[in-house]
């Protein structure tokens, strides 16, 4: 494996809600090499996106808040930093795109004006420079006609241009790493494909790290090189993405390939496709022993009594699962 | 027989008063000529001020336009910073402060305070002017140019009676303001709140804005929307006759007027007054309505 700009340690964020305390995030273990991308996938819930907001530090403080762990990043670990050190790097070394683009952009002040205000607190250049820089970036995101965009309120461009414009906003600072969580969940297909297009050549160009969420596993065998699956607060397989898509280990990740719609193999006579039985664990009273053994086809005793570690098998190939510990 | 009092009330002077007043008509026809004259501008003929309603309710405009403005200016310079420090210090130490006025000013009715104001300034510490109207009574009013006092006087160059219209105007200045001041600081606080959980708020955040910057810069003009709706009414329905503020600190505006109108059993003070109510809060919505474009550029004007 190549240098390592993003390491997590055994982080773990819980939110307090009115029913006891959420794990939301119950001991994260991940890497993400300089340069390559990761994909992090996991369902609804698994808190993929609390794993991010940790990262950012943007955890919204009441209810969440980061018990333990480490995040570091580029050397140094950032649950230690000031809150005036963390705000310079936002933006700036480490940015995140989000889900909604819809909703992302302030509604009031016009596309050039987010944009230049973002580029100045970065960079030390006047207002004029700032907007050429903006002007820059959204050539380099493929919109059309930028400057006519610059003077343009969010409301009047669609949501696969303001997805551009926030990926534009997010890498003008030249980041290390970029965050995004679901970019293309909330657009059309033609879109998405084109948004990862442009988020792939953008990291070549760049050379930045991507931590990519998803859901969708097609994504992740586009765009990633190595992939994490996450499941209630934990993940239980980190592998390259060539070596997961071949030799799947965790029987919750073999699950969620089998429920993937295969267009070159016959459908099963049964049914269309196969689904995962049972519900995730509820985040409030985590069971004892493995947190999939409810819905697990191979479950034995051990993994009722006893949680399975992270087992590096070799070649970064690591499960949490006793099969292959 | 109120207007003629009981010593001329001979059948025949009742007589000829009712012809004068119009009514020896019938009640629609009254109705019909009475629309008629609004139409042209004419709001009848007040017979407790002896003039007409119309030029009573301009003459004493000024006087109700310069205390609500005063007023307003007031509560929007104390409401914007209370309501932005409440919605960011929500359910701490700050906000308690803060709410505890502010549900003070809602409770309590506005000659209430007036009074207590008065009683405390006035009468016990001697700081503030008797509550006699507009001008301390040793200072002679200036020439009427615009109405309004502040701006008169500075026009005639008379600074002492500036400063006596200024001393006239802080009490129930204050007054108005402080009942007021409640609701404006309550709604910021509820819109401030619910913005800062937008998701542009969370965009900020990320790009590495702090979060002063983006409650003052990024929340602050999105949260304003419903609180200018809520100023816009509020400066509507003060413009329209801050009656009882007027009442107890003896100001000559139109809400005093209604007043009067209604003690002398006018009917044509008062429902002039109600009319000019109605067209002036209309005013004041139309003019909130247009400042939308301009705190927000979704809104289309067409």
């Amino acid at each position: 494996m190549k240098e390592v700009l993003l390491e997590i340690r055994n982080l773990q964020t819980h939110f307090k809600t009115d029913e006891g305390e959420a794990r939301a995030v119950n001991g994260v273990d991940l890497k993400v090499p300089k340069g390559e991308t990761l994909g992090l996938v996991g369902e609804s819930g698994c808190g993929k996106s609390v794993t991010a907001l940790s990262i950012m530090r943007l955890v919204p403080e009441p209810p969440g808040r980061i018990i333990g762990g480490e995040i570091i990043f580029d050397g140094q670990d950032i649950l230690k930093l000031r809150e005036a050190e963390m705000r310079r790097m936002r933006g700036n070394t480490l940015s995140m795109i989000f889900q909604e683009p819809m909703t992302a952009m302030n509604p009031v002040y016009r596309i050039g004006s987010q944009m230049a205000e973002v580029i100045q607190l970065h960079q030390k250049v006047s207002k004029k420079e700032a907007m050429d820089r903006a002007l820059d970036m959204l050539h380099k995101v493929g919109i059309p006609d930028p400057k006519q965009r610059l003077r343009e309120y969010p409301h009047q461009i669609s949501g696969g241009m303001r997805q551009r414009v926030l990926i534009a906003m997010a890498l003008s600072s030249h980041p290390k790493m970029v965050i995004a969580d679901e970019p293309t969940t909330a657009l059309d297909v033609t879109i998405q494909a084109q948004i990862l297009d442009l988020m792939n050549q953008l990291k070549e160009e760049m050379g930045t790290s991507n931590l990519l969420i998803t859901h969708d596993l097609g994504v992740i065998f586009e765009m990633a090189q190595w992939v994490a699956v996450m499941y209630a607060g934990k993940i239980v397989e980190y592998a390259a993405v060539s070596d997961l898509f071949s030799q799947p280990l965790h029987p919750y990740t073999t699950g969620l390939m089998n429920s993937i719609p295969q267009i070159d193999q016959p459908v099963p006579k049964d049914k269309m496709l196969r689904s995962i039985p049972g519900m995730v664990p509820s985040l409030f009273d985590l069971l004892e022993g493995c947190t999939f053994q409810d819905r697990c086809n191979h479950v034995f005793d051990r993994c009722r009594r006893e949680e399975p570690g992270l087992a590096d098998l070799g070649s970064g190939h690591m499960v949490r699962c006793w099969l292959h510990g | 027989m109120m207007i003629l009092g009981p010593a001329h009330a001979s059948p025949e002077n009742i007589a000829t008063m009712r012809e004068l007043m119009g009514l020896d008509h019938s009640i629609p026809v009254q109705f019909i000529h009475y629309m008629g004259q609004l139409l042209k501008g004419d709001l009848g003929y007040s017979y407790h001020a002896g003039s007409p309603v119309s030029q009573e309710l301009l003459r004493r405009f000024p006087a109700t336009f310069e205390l609500t403005t005063f007023a307003f200016v007031l509560m929007v310079l104390c409401s914007l910073p209370l309501g932005v420090v409440s919605g960011y210090y929500r359910n701490k130490t700050p906000d308690n402060v803060i709410s505890v006025f502010t549900v003070m000013g809602l409770s309590m009715p506005t000659f209430w305070f007036g009074l207590l104001l008065i009683y405390i300034f006035f009468y016990k510490l001697g700081l503030a002017p008797p509550p006699m109207g507009r001008l301390s009574p040793d200072v002679a009013f200036p020439p009427r140019v615009t109405g309004l006092l502040l701006v008169d006087t500075l026009l005639n160059g008379d600074l002492k009676a500036f400063l006596s219209a200024f001393h006239q105007l802080i009490l129930p200045g204050v007054t108005l303001a402080f009942f007021n001041l409640a609701i404006i600081v309550r709604t910021l606080k509820a819109d401030l709140i619910e913005t800062l959980e937008e998701d542009y708020i969370r965009t900020a955040r990320a790009m590495g804005i702090g979060v002063k910057k983006v409650l003052l810069r990024h929340a602050f003009r999105n949260a304003l929307l419903p609180t200018v709706t809520m100023i816009g009414a509020i400066y509507g329905s003060l413009l329209g006759g801050a009656v009882l503020t007027e009442v107890v600190f003896s100001w000559p505006g139109v809400g005093m007027y209604a007043v009067q109108s209604i003690r002398y059993l006018d009917y044509a003070g008062l429902q002039g007054f109600i009319i000019f109510y109605v067209i002036i809060f209309a005013l004041i919505t139309l003019l909130v309505d247009i400042s939308y474009r301009w705190i927000d550029p979704r809104v289309q004007l067409d």
